[in-house]
């Protein structure tokens, strides 16, 4: 067996060293003038403008190009440290060290892409129509009702921007200037896929919202918003949020290396500029024709000539205008590529996934929205439990919990110190809704995960259908559900409840039904030798013996609950979550450091409470069960 | 035996338990005599009991012996329908257990029949009272009244005063009396013993069946017990049945057994029983009750022998050797007239070994005024054999 194994491998290896031969020569051949990074910050009109640069670099300059994905604040950096090559968009006024950074010669700002574009306060076209009385953000005062805020019925909601932008501080400042914190809680949904998403819900819906949004978007081209009208804008008061957002400067940016060494094509990128409209029309384009951006570029290319003769020199255009016209075919696709290249590819329909989950949103929105408040209310009622008990009975809690659980004095003192800490670096509120976010979720996990372990413990086709789903639950990307459960059950707690549990559960039922099943048989036996029922043996024998397991399994599910407390924020649940992403967002490192350093305190307390109870239940002293049987 | 034959509590007739998919062929195979490991080739069926067909006396001790293997914990787990037979049937004072309705087998197993196993099967997370009172429980009876209960059988088993003790606190043979006394606690008709003492050492097992052997006489319970020790089994037992294989060799009382063994299987086992061959000193020997170091004076050895009520002491040196014996009379004249220890210790004393064969030291014993002092191979001293255990060891 080994052996054939072996001389499978050996002839694997020469084959495909034989084939490798061949493409590698033929790479060589056209002029390579090397690879230029893009960054891609995710949203469209950048992908656009990347693929519209690039394919100029590939059919004029001879480059090939490829994009890095990034956030904004993330690929800015990557530009300073020329880890990027070519940044199509920079939302200079959306990233606060911007000015200073291009000030101390950190990189080179080439042009101005386009500086026409809105930002602010957009409400959906249908709510416009049914409220001609909605014109201004002013207005907003008398609408707060028909927004209401589904985590706290006494306000209504006004969704933010993406954490750590400019423009969503200042319309947290803007809120409180125009008066509106009275009428509306502020939500910042900790992502772009978070805001998106709540958006498109509120959209199949047909459900108001009001929300900051920026252009030029697939999202504002392909829906019906409409921009609330503002004062007009006034740099002196603008920073205390008074007046509408100015037009974003948006600049093309390259890193200093690379506009030392490509002249040619910085010369090119210092001339080019389109528009928000322009941009908007290519994206509108590509979104009805189920186009690539490579291919909305070329269309847009053609539909404006007058760009071409903007951008290049002649001889230049003339180059572009071959291959776009010739549509030269692929030359990567050569003949032996399909040992390479997997060659059968059938696309999964993954667009009626995407039709089915929102019109199921949209339908099941009675029932969605009942299950929202209800896990909702459960948080609440954490909250409420948590807002109730002054800072030093907390800590006294842990104090005295930690004393006890661990025997030593000296752990309850530890513990006790690192939770005053948190209180100290002015984290304590946060501290207490991560706090009862987690316990919200632990609560549910048990509540689900205990039934379901000894269901499978008990029933071996259960544990065979289980066993994949666990794995599937524990390996499958949060993201991946994060969004629909933004979809079915909207923004804040509620997702950020099921998202949790989803992840923390398996190991409470794969703990409790290993606990189960390794109490000693003979013990067991015992009990049904005495005439026990099923339910007396579970839980008078079964259960008692596999606890200090099923401990182990809710720890672990504790923990693993910790763990997921900063991507619950990237859909809007607040806390020491939100406060890490807004600094993570800001390269604030410090502010980052304080904030994950309180995770990891709210952790460990955790843990270590959770574990002593565990393991001084062991060494106790048995106690009688009190009960008579049903 | 004609009286006994007609106070039946269990008859088991035509039992068979067969394990795996093809058990039809395999036991039509069996009925054409085949032998079960050939079954078990062609088939992949393992039988594990076959044509079993017992009386079972009430308020006697119905012992069944087999080596591991043959089929008696099986068996013994199909009186409270641990096990369900796949032939044949099982009458409980005329009743048909395998029409017991799922309450009906509820209700017998919390009133009729009550089992001790070999690891004990102790709940870890109940004390000693609560694992005592756990049948009591179940049968839903009150708190007052299942604890006064279980402190009654707790005390009978000699375990007072350990009520609110973990089992994990207790020695093995202590936990035992635990399991016997949670047998007990529901006053069962019925006790099945499986191999209940196989987990505890020699002597502490002797004990167990000694108790064993009173609580049976005095409550008069009906106990059906299974080991592997054919010693075990012929003092416990009223009546004895041997299995191999899955099947009944013989049933018959002890006597009936040494004298007339069915077979060669049979006399093997019945042979293996002389004791004096296989258990060693070590197995009987005990510690003294006190000993005296020959750097001690006389009014102490003097003081240790009245203290402990005993008429001589051992000597031993620093390094815990065994130097000779002291008689009290002894001690006293020598101490009256002033000589010292040395003088009248007796070092013409009887040894033997811990791995010896009692059977090796019996002459010995026969003769020996004093206890015979064991030595380890270092010279040290272990402990002591007297004459009664020497005797003892053989019943």
């Amino acid at each position: 067996m080994k052996k054939l194994l072996t001389a499978l491998l050996a002839t694997i290896l020469i084959a495909s060293g034989a084939f490798c031969a061949l493409p590698v020569a033929a790479a060589e051949t056209p002029t390579s003038r090397g690879e230029i990074i893009f960054a891609d910050v995710g949203w469209d009109s950048i992908k656009l403008n990347n693929a519209l640069a690039g394919l100029i670099a590939e059919t004029v300059f001879g480059y090939t190009w490829t994009e890095i994905p990034g956030s904004t604040p993330i690929t800015h950096e990557a530009l300073i440290n020329g880890e990027v090559d070519v940044v199509m968009e920079e939302w200079s006024d959306n990233i606060p060290s911007y000015y200073s950074d291009l000030d101390a010669g950190k990189f080179t700002e080439l042009s101005i892409n386009f500086n026409d574009n809105y930002q602010g306060l957009y409400i959906p076209q249908y709510v416009a129509d049914a409220n001609p009385g909605l014109k201004s953000v002013k207005d907003l005062k008398d609408y707060a009702d028909l927004f209401p805020d589904p985590e706290d019925h006494s306000k209504g909601q006004i969704l933010g921007g993406i954490p750590g932008w400019e423009a969503t501080e200042i319309m947290a400042k803007k809120i409180e200037a125009y008066g509106l914190s009275e009428y509306y809680n502020y939500m910042i949904p900790g992502s772009n896929a978070a805001l998106d998403s709540a958006i498109t819900s509120a959209w199949d819906k047909e459900e108001p919202i009001v929300t900051y949004y920026w252009e030029p978007t697939w999202l504002m081209g392909k829906y019906d918003f409409v921009l609330l009208e503002d004062s007009p804008y006034d740099p002196e008061t603008y920073q205390d949020g008074i007046g509408a957002y100015p037009a974003v400067t948006v600049t093309v940016a390259v890193s200093n290396s690379f506009y030392e060494e490509n002249p040619e094509f910085c010369a090119f990128l210092s001339k080019y500029h389109t528009s928000s409209s322009l941009i908007s029309e290519g994206l509108a384009y590509m979104q009805d024709n189920k186009a690539t951006h490579s291919d909305a570029a070329k269309w847009m290319l053609t539909q404006h000539p007058e760009l071409i003769d903007e951008w290049l020199e002649p001889d230049q255009a003339a180059l572009l205008m071959a291959a776009i016209g010739g549509d030269a075919s692929d030359a990567r696709k050569g003949p032996e590529n399909w040992i390479f290249q997997f060659p059968l590819v059938l696309k999964p329909d993954t667009e009626a996934i995407d039709n089915a989950v929102r019109s199921f949103a949209a339908s099941a929105s009675p029932v969605l929205d009942k299950i929202q408040g209800g896990l909702g209310a459960l948080v609440t009622m954490f909250q409420w439990l948590l807002n109730h008990i002054p800072w030093f009975l907390l800590i006294l809690l842990v104090f005295l919990l930690g004393w006890f659980s661990r025997r030593k004095l000296s752990s309850g003192i530890l513990y006790a110190v690192i939770l005053t800490l948190v209180g100290v670096v002015g984290l304590w509120e946060e501290m207490k809704i991560t706090l009862a976010i987690v316990l919200a979720s632990v609560f549910l996990s048990l509540l689900l995960g205990i039934p379901i372990g000894i269901l499978t413990s008990y029933s071996p086709r259960a544990n065979r259908i289980m066993r994949p789903i666990l794995d599937t639950m524990q390996t499958m990307p949060v993201f991946v559900y994060l969004i629909p459960a933004l979809l079915l059950f909207g923004m804040g707690n509620a997702s950020a409840v099921i998202a949790t549990v989803i992840y923390a559960i398996v190991p409470v039922i794969r703990l409790t039904c290993l606990g189960i099943q390794q109490v000693d048989h003979e013990v067991v036996e015992a009990a049904h030798s005495f005439g026990s029922t099923k339910r007396q043996t579970l839980f008078k024998v079964q259960i008692p013996q596999a606890l200090p397991t099923i401990m182990t399994g809710v720890n672990q599910t504790l923990m693993m609950a910790m763990a997921m407390v900063v991507t619950c924020s990237m859909i809007g649940a607040r806390g020491l979550g939100m406060e890490v992403l807004n600094a993570v967002n800001r390269i604030e490192i410090g502010r980052g450091l304080v904030a994950g350093g309180c995770v990891v305190v709210l952790a460990v307390i955790l843990d270590r409470l959770t574990q002593g109870w565990f393991t001084q239940d062991k060494k106790s002293e048995p106690t009688v069960e009190n009960d008579t049987n049903p | 035996m004609t009286n006994q034959e007609k106070d039946i509590i269990i008859e088991v007739q035509h039992i068979s338990k067969l394990y795996g998919m093809n058990r039809q062929d395999a036991a039509r195979m069996m009925e054409a005599g085949k032998d079960k490991s050939e079954v078990f080739k062609k088939t992949g069926v393992s039988v594990a009991l076959w044509d079993i067909n017992l009386k079972i006396p009430r308020g006697k001790i119905f012992v069944i012996i087999g080596l591991s293997g043959s089929g008696k914990s099986t068996l013994v787990r199909c009186f409270n329908r641990l096990n369900r037979p796949t032939s044949g049937s099982i009458l409980f004072e005329g009743r048909d257990l395998s029409s017991l309705s799922k309450r009906e087998l509820l209700e017998f197993r919390r009133t009729k029949i009550s089992m001790v196993f070999q690891s004990f099967g102790l709940m870890s997370h109940r004390d000693v009272l609560g694992n005592v009172a756990y049948g009591l429980e179940v049968k839903g009876i009150s708190r007052e009244e299942r604890e006064r209960k279980a402190m009654e059988t707790i005390s009978m088993v000699g375990l007072q005063g350990w009520e609110h003790q973990s089992c994990a606190n207790l020695s093995g043979g202590m936990r035992q009396r635990v399991g016997i006394a949670r047998a007990l606690a529901n006053d069962p008709e019925v006790l099945l013993m499986d191999e209940p003492f196989s987990a505890l050492d020699p002597l502490v097992r002797k004990d167990m069946q000694f108790e064993l052997l009173q609580l049976q006489r005095k409550l008069g319970k009906t106990v059906i017990f299974i080991t592997h020790d054919i010693d075990e089994a012929f003092k416990l037992g009223d009546t004895v049945a041997i299995m191999r294989d899955g099947k009944i060799i013989q049933v018959d009382t002890p006597e009936e057994m040494s004298a007339h063994p069915a077979d060669d299987y049979v006399s093997a086992f019945i042979n293996s029983a002389d004791k004096s061959k296989v258990v060693s000193v070590r197995n009987i020997m005990i510690t003294p009750s006190a000993i005296v170091r020959t750097t001690d004076s006389l009014d102490h050895a003097i003081r240790v022998m009245s203290k402990n009520a005993l008429s001589t002491v051992y000597v031993v040196d620093d390094q815990i050797k065994l130097v000779g014996i002291l008689p009290i009379r002894d001690a006293i004249q020598a101490r009256n007239a002033g000589s010292p220890m040395a003088d009248v210790v007796h070092t013409d004393l009887q040894t033997t070994t811990p791995d010896a064969l009692v059977a090796d030291i019996m002459p010995m014993a026969a003769e020996a005024v004093y206890p015979i002092a064991v030595i380890g191979d270092d010279q040290q001293f272990k402990g002591i054999v007297t004459k009664a255990s020497v005797l003892s060891s053989l019943i």
